[in-house]
């Protein structure tokens, strides 16, 4: 369903690589990017155009779930305006798979 | 339109072959197997979603009230669920044109060919080979 | 334990194989993403926030040294170096890439694994007590029956696409360490005459946006009757469970709208319909499989404690709070916390995991067990080992002395890693971690659980804990809601919700309001659910709300 939005909104587009299920970035060059200041900005009347740039790619069998996703900027990097998407482009917020600092045994 | 049969083999079947078949849904179901056993001998039942795993429940209840029904599914279904049909009761699985077109028919016989149709509980789908635990069942006797 | 025969064997190797040639036609492009999704989520398979993730079974929560050391190797060859031990007593991998998930599957074959229904909408892998077997309150060891469900289930060809995912869990004894009743069907198996066992089927419970607690479906099932009749009761789910509305499709919905009476007088007309020939081998199958679990190699202990040698505080602590005790003289059952002080619950590095393979090995008769609070458990130390794997375990960072204390959080991955989560649960359950282990070092908070979920799925089972905790999303900020008075035992409850919700910082002072009030009320030997059912929920909302 397509949600009501401002006319000066911006998107970029995003998705997983299959095989490998990075996330990715359509960087407006026939060609998906591995980081979102490397993606293409879209402007709200050009969304029905990269939706179909998004079909095309999953049919091709490049990406998987490829969406639009609303993006603001923030100083001169773009970041993604839902929570979710922020997280989902930040990475994890915490410091995995770090061994746990061995206790001292007590004296 | 293509009919698939157990042993992966298909051939082309014409619409008209299949109006007398009693065409039946498990979401309207309402229980009622002794009406559907008496409406005719060859039922088709259709799938409404790759998801909607209702009809392999349906088969596998009808086919126990009337063994000698032939069961046909139709509808919205991949390779993959071939062994799923073939081992909840149905004889043969309907496909259309348009399905076969896009999976081509090798598609369905190697997924036959590849699914692991020999369960704990079922027997391998065209072979002697027995369900394990029939196997295991037979080694202890032994 | 139980271990695979040539047929178990074949059946994995070929569903292993079966799996890579689906991923084949996946990346040839043959199958598309939605004909294709439905497959790799019957294979644990998941798209998460930032990658692939699979889970891989671990049946009822048991497995050996060999197996814990390929779960070692998985996480340091395929993933990033660690992996994460779900309620669910699996395992998930973070990192894994499509293209290499055939080739772990092959790896997991050969230690006798896999990774078959941990996903979908099909019957998913069966958890049980992690003390089974050696429990000194067990009735009848649960995994027998447990094995025969995985059996009986790994490619029902009739329910592999159900209305929704469902959860069978077994237990054996008196104390529930399974969560029993928050399953879609919930077995206790007591002995009968003979000795055979006999089966009270609970159904209809579990926990996401509707939590409800199983009601009992029938009393004494005999084993020959029991798979003819979760068969059929598997059936009628499958013909009428709803499809229209995810949220509305589990068991427990079903049994709410349509009647406990109508459901169960449907499964009586389904069993009368029931081909009992492939059921039949059911009970010898049985007996085989309980004669895997009966260890015969526990070598006798002395009972009489040797020398008493100084212990350390440390020791003292953790041998009081993580070791219980066990049905054989002379050996007790420890308890590994997986929570450390400002850790991620139920997380372990691979360098973990190949230690704990090795201890067991050194200590426990190689064999381990996942909790569904998210520890691990080595079932088979003697009482004169403890010290030396005290010692061990302080080298790897595994000694925390807090099992069934407050800080023993259950938390579910969350929005750090979780397509469907709403908020983060990891740093909530580590802040709060840090802090409840320096109240716990000056005061008694045991006899209450705190549980973290990250959305209303309800993965970290906040429903069933004494304080849950729920992360939302309130217009695109993370929120949290804490729900009071929930268990998971034998007097399954489903808790409250407390009032308004609170920003991530906030979330540690409640929980310090919460607990200061908890003290302050409590007589002598009342637990906090108890109090909470005394003073009612207004008390403690006023304690929390207006204190703020």
């Amino acid at each position: 369903m397509a949600k009501k939005v401002k006319t000066d909104q911006i998107f970029v587009l995003t998705a997983n690589d299959l095989s490998s299920g990075d996330i990715v970035f359509w960087s407006g060059e026939s060609r998906w990017a591995q980081e979102i200041t490397s993606a293409h900005v879209i402007a709200a009347n050009e969304q029905d155009t990269f939706t179909e740039i998004a079909s095309a790619s999953e049919s091709a069998n490049e990406v998987v779930g490829a969406y639009l996703t609303p993006v603001e900027r923030k100083n001169s990097d773009l970041q993604p305006v839902e929570l979710r998407e922020r997280r989902r482009v930040a990475g994890p917020s915490i410091a995995y798979g770090s061994p746990v600092l061995p206790q001292k045994i007590a004296a | 339109m293509w009919l698939l049969k157990k042993d992966g083999n298909w051939h082309p079947i014409d619409a008209s072959e299949l109006v007398t078949a009693n065409r039946v849904t498990p979401e309207s179901f309402e229980g009622d197997l002794e009406h559907i056993a008496s409406t005719g001998q060859v039922v088709i039942i259709n799938f409404a979603g790759p998801n909607d795993g209702r009809g392999f429940s349906f088969a596998k209840r009808l086919k126990r009230y009337a063994p000698s029904l032939k069961l046909i599914a139709s509808g919205k279904l991949t390779p993959d669920h071939a062994r799923l049909c073939f081992q909840t009761g149905f004889d043969e699985v309907l496909l259309s044109d348009e399905l076969v077109a896009r999976q081509s028919a090798s598609a369905w016989k190697s997924a036959l060919e590849n699914s692991v149709d020999r369960t704990y509980l079922e027997d391998k789908i065209n072979s002697n080979l027995p369900s394990i635990w029939a196997e295991r069942a037979q080694e202890i006797n032994r | 334990m139980y271990v695979y025969d040539k047929h178990d064997q074949t059946f994995v190797e070929a569903r292993s194989q079966e799996f890579r040639d689906q991923v084949k036609r996946r990346l040839a492009g043959e199958l598309s993403e939605d004909e294709f999704k439905p497959m790799r989520l019957m294979n644990g398979l998941y798209l998460q926030l930032h990658a692939y993730m699979l889970r891989v079974a671990i049946p009822y929560g048991t497995l050996s040294s060999d197996q814990m050391r390929k779960l070692a190797y998985l996480a340091e060859k395929y993933d990033r170096g660690y992996g994460h031990f779900t309620t669910r007593q699996n395992i998930q991998y973070n990192w894994p890439k499509l293209v290499d998930v055939p080739d772990m599957l092959d790896e997991l074959a050969k230690v006798q694994m896999h990774a078959i229904q941990t996903s979908g909408n099909c019957i998913r892998n069966v958890t049980s007590d992690p003390f089974a077997g050696v429990a000194g309150d067990e009735w009848i060891d649960p995994r027998p029956t447990a094995e025969l469900l995985r059996q009986w289930s790994s490619l029902h060809p009739e329910f592999a696409y159900l209305p929704r995912k469902f959860k069978f869990a077994v237990t054996g004894a008196a104390e529930d360490r399974a969560a029993l009743k928050f399953h879609d069907i919930g077995l206790k198996v007591k002995p009968g005459a003979d000795s055979e066992p006999l089966f009270e089927i609970w159904v209809g419970g579990g926990q996401g946006r509707t939590p409800r607690i199983a009601v009992l479906f029938e009393d004494k099932v005999e084993l020959v009757d029991l798979l003819p009749k979760l068969d059929s009761m598997l059936r009628v789910y499958n013909l009428h469970g709803r499809r229209d509305n995810k949220y509305k499709a589990r068991i427990k919905i079903l049994i709410a709208e349509y009647g406990l009476e109508n459901y169960r007088s449907d499964v009586e007309e389904d069993l009368a319909l029931q081909s009992l020939e492939p059921f039949a081998p059911a009970v010898a199958e049985y007996h085989r499989i309980a004669k895997d679990f009966e260890r015969t190699d526990v070598p006798p202990r002395s009972v009489s404690s040797p020398k008493q040698e100084p212990q350390s505080p440390g020791l003292t602590a953790w041998i009081k709070q993580n070791v219980t005790s066990h049905k054989i003289a002379g050996y007790g059952v420890v308890s590994i916390s997986l929570k450390p002080k400002g850790g991620i619950p139920g997380d372990a590095t691979a360098e973990q995991m190949y230690a704990l393979a090795d201890l067991a090995e050194r200590f426990s008769l190689s064999e381990l067990r996942i909790t569904h609070r998210q520890n691990i458990v080595l079932p088979y130390v003697p009482a004169s080992d403890l010290a030396e794997l005290y010692e061990e375990l302080v080298v790897h960072g595994l000694a925390e002395d807090n099992v069934g204390l407050l800080s023993d959080i259950i938390a579910c991955p969350g929005l750090d890693y979780c397509a469907l989560a709403t908020a983060r649960s990891i740093p909530v359950a580590q802040t709060l971690s840090t802090r409840l282990r320096e109240r716990e070092s000056r005061e008694d908070l045991s006899g209450l659980t705190l549980n973290i979920s990250g959305c209303i799925n309800a993965c970290g089972h906040h429903h069933a804990a004494s304080i849950g905790i729920l992360g939302l999303n309130r217009a695109e900020t993370e929120n949290y809601q804490i729900t009071l008075g929930g268990s998971s035992n034998d007097n399954a409850s489903v808790g409250e919700i407390l009032g308004p919700g609170f920003s991530q910082e906030e979330i540690p002072a409640a929980v310090d309001r919460i607990l200061d009030f908890y003290q302050a009320s409590k007589q002598p030997d009342e637990n906090f659910n108890q109090v909470y059912q005394r003073l009612g929920k207004s008390a403690f909302k006023e304690a929390v709300y207006v204190a703020a």
